[in-house]
């Protein structure tokens, strides 16, 4: 009899702790968590819940999104967005993947943007132009890249540097291609029947090319080719060792990264119809870092969702250059000291990174690991 | 009777010549202020300070700020120099403190360092346009200086000849603290082997501080100097970090004589062209840097690199 509230306590407790964890199965199911919290069977510590972060982080995304879609604006934007994710994807092969200190990624969206201005009154296929601009960028960061992938470090980020901005210099001044103000009127022409003047088309348009980028860069981040060329970045010496050749597999990465950028540009240029200088100005290169930086600098697809927050981000705040610049310089400090590797890769955002960590236990190593068992384990896990 | 306009025309040829390359020496010195700071701190720390044109920035502005729009007087000038070099200064330590300590013990050459240093170029652009505003300034230059010289016949700005006649003595004090002090030669230390010189019971922390401080100084002087070329807006800090960037690159990097060297070719060459060539000259020094650096990636001094700073 007096035990009979707390029976009755327990079983509400048990009841409660059911529940939450089939909550936390579907959202498992949902990829919202990675894994469940607490240790696995062989005493290695597993992921930490971070599904509360990551869930307002999805959550502030998805109703950014459901408000651009609501408002008048919100299909530029999207397009944008998109746009600009690409330019972030390009970014993080030159960076992420080939550990290059690209610092000129500009140039190449300008050479795309340009590529659309130039071609706008010829009716030519869309398709058609992004493939010219991609090849024409491709072709520009290739001679770029086998004339300096071999040199130090620092010279390589100073030429990029310099690069983008005598690019920026030309622009700027050059009549034939409108000086600083650019080349306006750039209206995309018509696939398949279907008219891309049409911003919804438009829309959809950047999101199948952006779709097959995708595609197309995780078969080359899976390929032979992709893997030599982050073990480059890893680990120069060890790579040559293995006869792996560094500066072509250098030379690729490189290359690979500007023709996305210059994907990207293309459809700035058909999103806000004009094709200006400061596309490729030192600041724009600096926002595509911030946008590596934000997704994670050797994360896949992690630098395509940074480009879209940062556009996005640009877009809504409206910004004067004061807070621009100030707001993302200071993006930029506080992320390049506490989280050099970018955001995606702090312990708080991703699971994923978490569930490789192991915490230190007590006792002597021979303790823990007795025969290798728990480091055939893992291999397994 | 037929040889004299030929005679004429080739004295005034060289007289053309003479005066762009002494127009190019004034032009070159700003830009060694600016590499000066730039191949210090890339010699000791392995870290490229793409903040050192914003120090360069903010001394045009202090100097607007101190001496006005024109005609203003010697004191003026001096008092805007020392100002815009005391604020480059403490500009350059407190970028030190906040950020770029945290980042000694990296390897040398990492993509963190460079992250910093252009954020930090972004927030005081930033902070420049909030003060001063988008718009551009023009700081005129002091009484003094206004007019021509003529020196044999070849006319020279007197402003080239101020800017020349402090650049020697400023980049002859650098040499001399550099080679000859202390600190420089604890600098040249820190360069060569960081730990080593911890485990003599030096702090390396302090000369740390009056490294950037140093560098912030010597970019806020060149800044209050090109503050009477032309007008001033934020974009001049991206603008001749370029030049500095070109100017250590040629020199060889980590190298104050070779910064010195590149800085003067730069201006000597951008001079000349501007007067002969027209047209390309805008880009060609881009194209001449991009080859020489090609043909000779440790700058056209260096056979081999090496982390020797002065």
């Amino acid at each position: 009899m007096v035990d009979q509230p707390d029976d009755s306590k327990h079983r509400g407790r048990v009841k409660l702790r059911n529940r939450i964890k089939s909550i936390e199965s579907v959202l498992i199911k949902l990829r919202v968590f990675d894994s469940k919290f607490g240790k696995s069977n062989d005493g290695i510590v597993k992921a930490t819940r971070v599904g509360p972060i990551r869930s307002g982080v999805i959550g502030l995304v998805v109703a950014f999104v459901i408000d651009l879609i609501l408002s008048q604006q919100g299909t530029v934007t999207l397009t944008l967005m998109v746009a600009y994710s690409m330019v972030g994807l390009g970014t993080g092969v030159a960076i992420g993947w080939s550990g290059l200190p690209a610092f000129g990624q500009g140039a190449f969206v300008a050479i795309g943007a340009y590529g659309a201005g130039i071609v706008r009154n010829s009716s030519l296929n869309p398709l058609v132009v992004i493939i010219v601009c991609a090849a024409a960028a491709a072709a520009v960061a290739c001679l770029f890249a086998m004339l300096t992938v071999r040199l130090q470090f620092i010279t390589f980020a100073i030429l990029s540097f310099i690069f983008a901005l005598a690019l920026y210099q030309f622009l700027y001044t050059w009549g034939p291609l409108g000086a600083e103000n650019g080349l306006p009127g750039i209206v995309p022409g018509s696939i398949f029947g279907i008219s891309l003047s049409n911003a919804n088309n438009l829309l959809g348009f950047c999101i199948l090319v952006f779709s097959v980028v995708l595609v197309l860069l995780r078969w080359l981040y899976l390929s032979q080719s992709g893997r030599k060329i982050r073990a480059v970045r890893d680990n120069r010496m060890r790579a040559a060792t293995l006869g792996v050749n560094v500066p072509w597999s250098q030379v690729l990465g490189y290359t690979v990264g500007a023709a996305v950028c210059a994907i990207g540009g293309v459809f700035y240029a058909y999103a806000v119809s004009v094709a200006d200088p400061s596309l490729t100005y030192w600041t724009a290169s600096t926002f595509a870092i911030i946008m590596v930086l934000i997704g994670g600098v050797t994360s896949f697809a992690g630098p395509a969702l940074g480009g879209a927050l940062i556009e996005l981000a640009i877009i809504k705040t409206q910004s004067s250059a004061f807070t621009e610049d100030v707001v993302f310089g200071l993006i930029l400090l506080v992320v390049a000291l506490i989280a050099p590797e970018g955001l995606a890769r702090l312990g708080w955002l991703s699971g994923k990174y978490m569930s490789h960590v192991q915490k230190p236990t007590r006792g002597t190593m021979e303790e823990k690991y007795q025969g290798g068992e728990p480091a055939a384990q893992e291999v397994k896990r | 009777m037929s040889t004299q306009p030929t005679q004429l025309e080739g004295g005034q040829m060289l007289g053309q010549v003479v005066s762009s390359i002494v127009g190019g020496i004034a032009q070159g010195i700003p830009y060694f202020f600016a590499a000066v700071g730039l191949t210090l701190i890339l010699g000791v720390f392995g870290i490229l300070n793409f903040a050192q044109g914003a120090y360069l920035m903010l001394g045009t502005y202090i100097m607007f700020s101190v001496a006005g729009s024109g005609n203003y007087s010697v004191f003026l000038f001096i008092v805007g120099i020392l100002v815009a070099g005391v604020t480059g200064a403490v500009t350059s330590l407190l970028t030190e403190v906040v950020a770029f300590r945290r980042i000694y013990r990296l390897k040398r050459e990492s993509l963190q360092g460079i992250f910093i240093s252009v954020a930090l170029l972004l927030i005081i652009e930033g902070l420049v346009i909030l003060i001063w505003g988008l718009n551009p300034l023009l700081a005129g230059t002091p009484a003094f200086a206004q007019g021509h010289i003529t020196v044999s016949g070849v006319g020279i700005t007197k402003y080239d000849v101020v800017l020349i006649g402090v650049g020697l003595v400023l980049s002859v004090l650098v040499f001399v603290t550099l080679r000859k002090t202390r600190f420089g030669k604890l600098i040249i230390a820190v360069s060569y082997d960081r730990e080593l010189v911890e485990s003599l019971g030096i702090s390396t922390q302090r000369i740390s501080m009056i490294t950037f401080c140093f560098g912030g100084l010597l970019a806020g002087i060149g800044g209050a100097l090109i503050a009477p070329l032309g007008s001033l807006s934020p974009d001049l800090g991206a603008d001749y970090l370029l030049f500095a960037f070109i100017a250590i690159a040629l020199g060889g990097l980590g190298s104050v004589p070779g910064a010195l060297i590149g800085s003067l070719l730069i201006g000597i060459a951008s001079s000349v062209m501007a007067q002969f060539v027209g047209g390309i000259a805008p880009y060609s020094i881009y194209i001449v840097a991009a080859v020489v650096l090609i043909a000779r990636p440790n700058g056209l001094f260096r056979q081999v690199h090496t982390e020797r700073i002065a």
